[in-house]
């Protein structure tokens, strides 16, 4: 082997040339197998171009590979060229051994790589691709310049926050440099509060305390901070308070009322505790926040206890806002409306109850606004539907901060406004009753003035004739057409017609009295008594015997009709004492109770009590005419006069021991005596 | 005894007429009595011949006796017209009626009655009532000189 390489360029053997001997086939020779290297020589070249400049190959070492094979080959041809006149066989060997071990490899490598050749891609695939790829693109751009605006969008609005946060930044450096990060401002805001302030550490104990605690425990701060809430408020207070130190404890704040002893006394206050916690929820200590609210607490039982007083209220109460809502609701007003308390408040009072009035809600508040309140009927709904008619009194109020509340009393009238109505309906049949009344009366009247009238003229009239023609009978023919018989007959009739002339008489004396109008004036009754006497006294025969007129009786009376009166009940005393032994005639006046009773007595015949009822019916007589002349028309004259005047009149009497007739004149202040 | 004197009656009940002219006659009263029997015809005695001259040729009386309640014509009105006519507004008249209703007395005397005389039912009282007005009428009442 050593040998072969010494002597490798060694021409120890016979050119070519000289066994061809021809001279054109050495050139053939020559020229085709330098023709061949000059190609062989070119192609790898080209490749090396190739591999170069596509850098996307998929095996460009097999690429290679072949270029170097090929290369080879055309070394081979080269050396064939050299060995014609240049016979180093041993250089052309070697040269072809490695041109066969370099094509073998190809060949091998190629065998092996050709399945996965085969897959790859044509060039009508890779086109398709390409134009996919191709729409993609486009797409990928518009989307791109979508996100490009969009974070343009993103960019101003980063800087935008970024300017105010360096704004606020700046501005808290500016707050915090001046009042938090400043120990003695903080103490001194601190004092200010009206409360009790303090910091309390997790472990219970005062960490820093405002001045007021000075003046709710009697000592100043510095004696304070250090010590133990226990300590201050004893482990009572503590125990009461640990729910809600459990619970500030875990960084919830809280706030509760409570009834505390404090050296200064005890007050109703509510405490807020905040926790301090950093931002793991692990709690350093907490805030406390007292406030003294014993007075409010005060109030607010006071209001309470007078809600529940307004509670007790018959009358239905309610108060709301002007322009808004039921904020109080009475017991009473439950009951009238059937709302309860809870349903009640919150709603729009108008809309509850369904207010019918003649002004809208807003026009209605106005004019409390500016009267200051309100009084009238309404009509309100209550729950079950039913229509109520109130009687509805509201009065603004407003209250120190402001607020206008209306306070409105309802009181129920639906049942007397339907008695009024009834009433009402009933006065007005009463009144078409009355004018129905009246007018049947003013018809009877009337009747009665014709009836008067007629019995005045025409019913004497006949009686004259009877009377008067018996009369001329008798004056004119005595003895010639009458015996003493006839006579007597006669005289019989004329006395008849006598007695009726004097019935007639009397009834229209009677009637006169209805029809007469009553003309009350404050007379004397003593006075026209006495005239009364006078003239029975001298108009007849007898004498009267004893009479006593008390004085100075008075009376509010028509003055006409009470001499009528005097003159029948006078005139009948006088008649009926007229067979007395000793006769005695009283007329006076006693006072029952605010009533003057005005009397006649007499010591005359009297009468039995059985008959009293009868003695002032007209024409009614207890005695016959023969005993006692008379028609019986005094009495009734008597009661109908006493009648006018609203008055009445009976009699008591015992037969044979005299008379007594008593009558009034209605209720007026001026009968005393 | 004056006689010329005319009397007019005016009466329609004929009983009263009669009562009243027997009771005259016999109170010693000869004046002629003209009796008109309701108010018509009264006023035809006092005013005949409304249309006719103003001069009468009927003699007026000088005396009237008047009941109130007539036919026709009542007696109040027939003594309103009395009392408005010149030629018969002096005639002493006398309400001579059954009445005694207060309203007809002064109703009678606010038209200008001279009298009021209520007939009695009793005929002596009635002559007696007649006789007395007629014999101060006729006899002693001095009239208006005409």
């Amino acid at each position: 082997m050593t040998q072969f390489f010494r002597h490798l360029l060694s021409t120890d053997f016979m050119p070519h040339s000289v066994c061809l001997r021809l001279p054109g086939l050495i050139a053939l020779h020559a020229v085709s197998d330098s023709l061949i290297a000059l190609a062989y020589f070119l192609i790898p070249v080209s490749i090396i171009q190739i591999v170069h400049r596509r850098r996307d190959l998929v095996f460009p070492w097999i690429f290679l590979l072949f270029g170097l094979f090929i290369l080879s080959c055309g070394t081979t041809h080269l050396l064939s060229v050299w060995t014609l006149w240049h016979p180093v066989y041993r250089l052309d060997a070697l040269v072809k051994a490695v041109t066969a071990i370099s094509s073998l490899l190809t060949a091998v490598l190629l065998i092996r790589l050709s399945p996965r050749v085969i897959t790859l891609p044509s060039a009508a695939d890779l086109r398709t691709t390409n134009d996919r790829l191709q729409a993609e693109i486009v797409g990928h751009r518009q989307a791109e310049q979508e996100v490009r605006e969009l974070n343009a969008h993103l960019k101003r609005s980063v800087a935008e926050r970024d300017a105010a946060i360096a704004s606020l930044n700046s501005y808290l450096q500016r707050q915090g440099a001046a009042l938090l990060h400043s120990e003695r401002d903080v103490q001194f805001i601190m004092d200010l509060l009206p409360a009790l302030v303090a910091y309390i550490d997790k472990n219970g104990y005062y960490r820093r305390v405002n001045r007021v605690y000075q003046d709710w425990f009697g000592r100043p701060p510095q004696d304070i901070q250090g010590r133990h809430i226990s300590e201050l408020l004893g482990s009572e207070y503590v125990d009461r308070i640990q729910p809600y130190l459990a619970s500030v404890l875990s960084c919830k704040a809280v706030s509760f009322d409570a009834e505390v002893r404090y050296p200064a006394g005890t007050r109703t206050v509510n405490i807020t505790y905040t926790p301090d916690c950093d931002s793991d929820g692990v709690v350093r200590g907490l805030a406390a926040l007292t406030t003294d609210i014993t007075d409010r607490k005060l109030a607010e039982r006071q209001l309470q206890r007078h809600a529940d007083l307004l509670d007790q209220a018959m009358e239905p109460l309610l108060v709301w806002e002007l322009g808004g809502s039921i904020e109080y609701w009475n017991r009473a007003a439950e009951e009238l409306y059937g709302y309860s308390a809870s349903e009640a408040v919150g709603r729009i009072s108008h809309e509850l109850l369904q207010t019918s009035h003649s002004l809208t809600l807003r026009e209605f508040e106005a004019v409390l606004e500016r009267e200051g309140q309100w009084a009238g009927e309404l009509i309100h709904s209550t729950r079950g539907g039913r229509q109520i008619v109130v009687e509805s009194h509201h009065r603004l109020v407003v209250e120190p901060n402001g607020r206008k509340l209306i306070l409105e009393s309802n009181r129920d009238v639906t049942e007397r406004k339907q008695n009024e109505s009834a009433l009402r309906r009933l006065n007005e049949t009463l009144e078409s009753r009355v004018q129905e009344r009246t007018r049947q009366l003013t018809e009877a009247n009337q009747e009665l003035e014709a009836f008067s009238y007629s019995v005045s003229h025409d019913l004497r009239a006949p009686l004259r004739s009877v009377d008067g023609f018996g009369r001329m009978l008798l004056r004119d023919y005595p003895g010639r057409v009458l015996d003493q018989r006839g006579i007597h007959y006669i005289e019989r009739m004329s006395a008849a017609t006598v007695r009726m002339g004097q019935l007639i008489e009397d009834l229209l004396n009677l009637s006169q009295i209805s029809r007469t109008l009553l003309r009350r004036e404050h007379i004397n009754l003593s006075l026209i008594a006495g005239e009364v006497v006078a003239e029975l006294s001298s108009s007849h025969q007898r004498p009267i015997g004893r009479v006593m007129i008390q004085e100075h009786v008075q009376a509010f009376a028509d003055p006409r009709l009470m001499r009528i009166l005097l003159e029948n009940l006078l005139g009948n005393a006088w008649k009926f004492t007229g067979k007395a032994s000793a006769p005695e005639i009283e007329f006076g006046c006693s006072l029952s109770g605010k009533e003057s009773v005005y009397f006649v007595r007499d010591t005359g015949v009297g009468f039995d009590m059985a008959h009293v009822d009868q003695l002032f019916a007209p024409f009614h007589r207890l005695h016959s005419a023969q005993e006692f002349e008379g028609t019986g028309i005094g009495l009734a004259i008597v009661q109908r006069i006493a009648h006018r005047h609203g008055g009445r009149v009976w009699g008591e009497g015992k037969l044979g021991s005299g008379a007594t007739f008593f009558f009034t004149l209605g209720s007026t202040d001026n009968g005393d005596q | 005894m004056v006689t010329n004197k005319l009397i007019l009656l005016i009466e329609d009940n004929p009983d009263d007429e009669e009562l009243t002219l027997d009771a005259l006659r016999t109170g010693g009263v000869k004046n002629e009595i003209v009796v008109a029997h309701d108010g018509a015809e009264a006023l035809d005695f006092l005013f005949p011949a409304q249309s006719s001259t103003a001069y009468s040729s009927t003699r007026l009386p000088e005396l009237i006796l008047l009941d109130l309640k007539l036919p026709k014509v009542s007696g109040l009105e027939v003594l309103r017209r009395i009392r408005s006519r010149s030629t018969t507004r002096h005639i002493p008249t006398v309400v001579l009626t059954s009445s005694s209703e207060e309203e007809d007395i002064n109703r009678s005397y606010e038209v200008g009655a001279n009298s009021y005389v209520r007939k009695p039912v009793e005929f002596d009282e009635f002559v007696q009532a007649v006789q007395s007005l007629g014999a101060y009428w006729v006899l002693f009442n001095e009239g208006p000189r005409i």
